[in-house]
């Protein structure tokens, strides 16, 4: 089929008539969600720590409300609130027994809530949707407040939708001093501000085609480190770039569709990444769907990843945080959702697998580390 | 408010000269609803009314030789009626409806060529001046929405019941259609498309989850004369009809996209007609003379 000059033209045209030009995609209920989720990372075994016992690592209970209300004809505004629970321990440190790497725990159970509050205000015009957001998210020992502006111009066809979006965020970290405070980095309080912008292309093909381009930096500054690990002291700056293409096709004969996407991450401190997924949407009879889904992801190493101590004292920057290692993972989840007139309702299951040998290439940096972890969780929306 | 507590209402009206249908599903405290729907019918109607000396269109027509500044709404009007002139190669022209003052239907005799030729003089947009916001035109030319009027009243009630979160509804004026959403369970709207030669019946059926559907035919004003049809949608360059299709419906996003080609189609007649309408993807029936159907599903 040959693109229909005539009916985008007059497509245009006619929406720029007053009357025909109100918001067609501003939703038009109130909605309301309930997310709760269970989190849980696999236990480090005894041949992987320090002291050969096992060890749990962390659990997180999270709740999440949502809900959306439109004001006017073209406005809505959305609360959320999250709260996490999280209790267990993490990887204070790796340390060398003999040839292999071993993990040292940070022992006591750590416990700590996350209240995470964000409230969004959008407009919806004829060809421009645009919003504002602004976020707090508190811990024990952690503070953060964030502003961001986004906005999507539809181009005259409604087959191109540009994006674009900004934000800022001001974070504040003080260490809880625990058993280990004398051998912690010490600090009683530092910032961190991340500044950030985006810009997305999304093209309609066809009916069954569309295609997205995006691209991200994000420059963070102040303090980087973690003050709970022992061995560990950053760059006070860290510059990231993310550039991901998504294809979406639809197979009508199936009633299906699949979304595949590829990810590129690279940043100042080296670390670079590859993610590629792929996740499928299967409508059933009976209004369920059905949403596979599967990821690769493979990391390098940052440049001042080191787990060898002794030499770590004398560097600049170093960090043994197994997150900076090299490795490579593998997500995959299932995901099953009910609609009903005004309710739907989900669950899913996610399970993540963290390796060293998965990542991409050889690989001589091991951190006994990695986390590997599930989660489950049921959903409900209803819509009024 | 669930949607199994909203019934499906249908209110008929008769508005723009002919029977018209509301068909919305609503609760029971949105049921005064459906009369500010009918009332936007009827703004329309009464601003773009030729028969309606203080009409909008009628002021215009009576005052833009000296230059007439227009409002928001029928510049936005105007400016698709310039986007249609042009990407029709002027057979769309909203200053032809002159031409069906010289076809007289009730009367069974043709105009004479001379008639025809001194409409043909007061045709033409191209003689227009129109930059926006003024409209500048030759004395005794004249404007008339006969051609989208209708199908525009139909998307702007779809609009406005939209806005009032009507989700589940389809509005039908004449039967040019717009739907506002489908039925509450997602299903879509199962429409006729008229037999041209027995308009009540229909021909086929088609399926409308959302958009429009506005047909055109040669069954609405004609003359049979010397066993030819002659029918009212005029070619503005010949001042004569086509007479190779009977009828056409289209389906658009709009109903008023889907009327402006329905008129195009039948001013080009059959074959080039549908050559047209492949290339451009539209989705169409047609009912030639002989009443053989041809579709495409875009």
């Amino acid at each position: 089929m040959s693109s229909s000059k005539i009916l985008s033209v007059l497509t245009a045209s006619a929406l720029a008539i007053p009357t025909l030009s109100s918001a067609a995609d501003m939703p038009t209920q109130n909605s309301l969600s309930y997310v709760s989720s269970f989190y849980t990372d696999d236990a480090i075994s005894g041949s992987q720590s320090i002291d050969g016992k096992e060890h749990d690592r962390y659990d997180i209970k999270v709740n999440q409300f949502h809900v959306m209300a439109p004001i006017s004809e073209d406005e809505t505004i959305s609360f959320d609130y999250i709260h996490d629970a999280m209790s267990g321990a993490s990887p204070w440190s790796v340390a060398p027994v003999g040839t292999t790497n071993k993990v040292i725990m940070s022992g006591a159970s750590i416990k700590d809530t996350r209240q995470d509050t964000r409230i969004n205000y959008t407009k919806y015009e004829r060809f421009r949707t645009s919003g504002i957001t602004f976020s707090n998210s508190r811990e024990n020992d952690y503070n953060s407040y964030s502003l961001g502006g986004d906005l999507q111009l539809s181009l005259s066809d409604k087959n191109t939708v540009i994006g674009a979006g900004a934000s800022i965020s001001w974070d504040t970290i003080k260490p809880t001093q625990g058993i280990y405070a004398n051998l912690l980095d010490g600090i009683t309080k530092e910032n961190k501000n991340t500044y950030s912008i985006y810009g997305s292309v999304t093209q309609v093909i066809d009916k069954k085609t569309l295609v997205q381009f995006g691209a991200s930096t994000s420059f963070h500054t102040g303090y980087l480190s973690d003050a709970y690990k022992m061995n560990d002291k950053r760059p006070d700056y860290r510059f990231m770039t993310t550039t991901n293409i998504k294809l979406v096709y639809f197979f009508d004969q199936v009633d299906a569709s699949a979304h595949l996407e590829y990810r590129y991450y690279k940043d100042s401190w080296a670390v670079r990444s590859d993610t590629i997924g792929l996740t499928m949407y299967k409508n059933l009879q009976g209004d369920y769907q059905i949403v596979p889904s599967i990821r690769y992801y493979s990391q390098d190493a940052a440049k001042f990843y080191n787990t060898n101590t002794t030499q770590a004292s004398t560097a600049q920057y170093y960090s043994d945080d197994y997150r900076l290692t090299k490795y490579g993972a593998i997500g995959t989840g299932l995901k099953v959702i009910k609609r009903l007139s005004d309710i739907t309702v989900y669950g899913s299951f996610e399970r993540y697998n963290t390796n060293n040998d998965f990542a991409l290439g050889a690989n001589s940096k091991n951190n006994p580390g990695l986390v590997s972890y599930t989660r489950m969780s049921i959903g409900i929306e209803y819509k009024f | 408010m669930t949607n199994t507590d909203k019934n499906l209402h249908i209110i008929p009206f008769k508005a723009m000269g002919g029977p018209c249908n509301v068909h919305l599903y609503l609760a029971d405290d949105q049921l005064h609803l459906s009369d500010e729907l009918i009332n936007e019918v009827r703004r329309i109607e009464s601003k773009y009314s030729r028969f309606n000396e203080n009409s909008v269109l009628s002021q215009i027509n009576k005052n833009s030789s000296k230059g007439i500044v227009v409002d928001d709404e029928t510049a936005g009007l105007l400016n698709y009626a310039n986007d249609l002139y042009t990407l029709s190669d002027g057979l769309f022209d909203i200053s032809s409806g002159i031409l069906s003052e010289a076809w007289n239907f009730k009367s069974n005799n043709l105009p004479t060529k001379k008639s025809i030729n001194e409409a043909l003089k007061l045709v033409g947009w191209g003689k227009v001046s129109f930059d926006g916001n003024e409209l500048k035109m030759p004395a005794n030319m004249r404007l008339d929405l006969g051609g989208i009027g209708k199908e525009y009243a139909a998307d702007c009630v779809a609009n406005l019941a939209r806005s009032f979160r009507i989700q589940h509804g389809l509005v039908d004026l004449g039967g040019d259609l717009s739907v506002i959403g489908p039925h509450p369970d997602g299903t879509p709207w199962r429409v006729g498309i008229s037999n041209p030669r027995n308009p009540q019946e229909a021909i086929a059926f088609t399926n409308l989850h959302s958009g429009g559907l506005a047909s055109s035919g040669d069954y609405e004003r004609y003359m049979i004369i010397n066993n030819k049809r002659y029918c009212h949608i005029l070619n503005p360059k010949t001042g004569y009809p086509e007479n190779s299709i009977s009828g056409i419906s289209i389906i658009a996003n709009q109903c008023m996209i889907a009327g402006s080609i329905a008129t195009i189609a039948m001013l080009k007649g059959k074959d080039l007609a549908i050559k047209w309408l492949d290339e451009q993807g539209i989705t169409y029936v047609m009912v030639d003379k002989h009443l053989k159907i041809s579709a495409q599903k875009a």
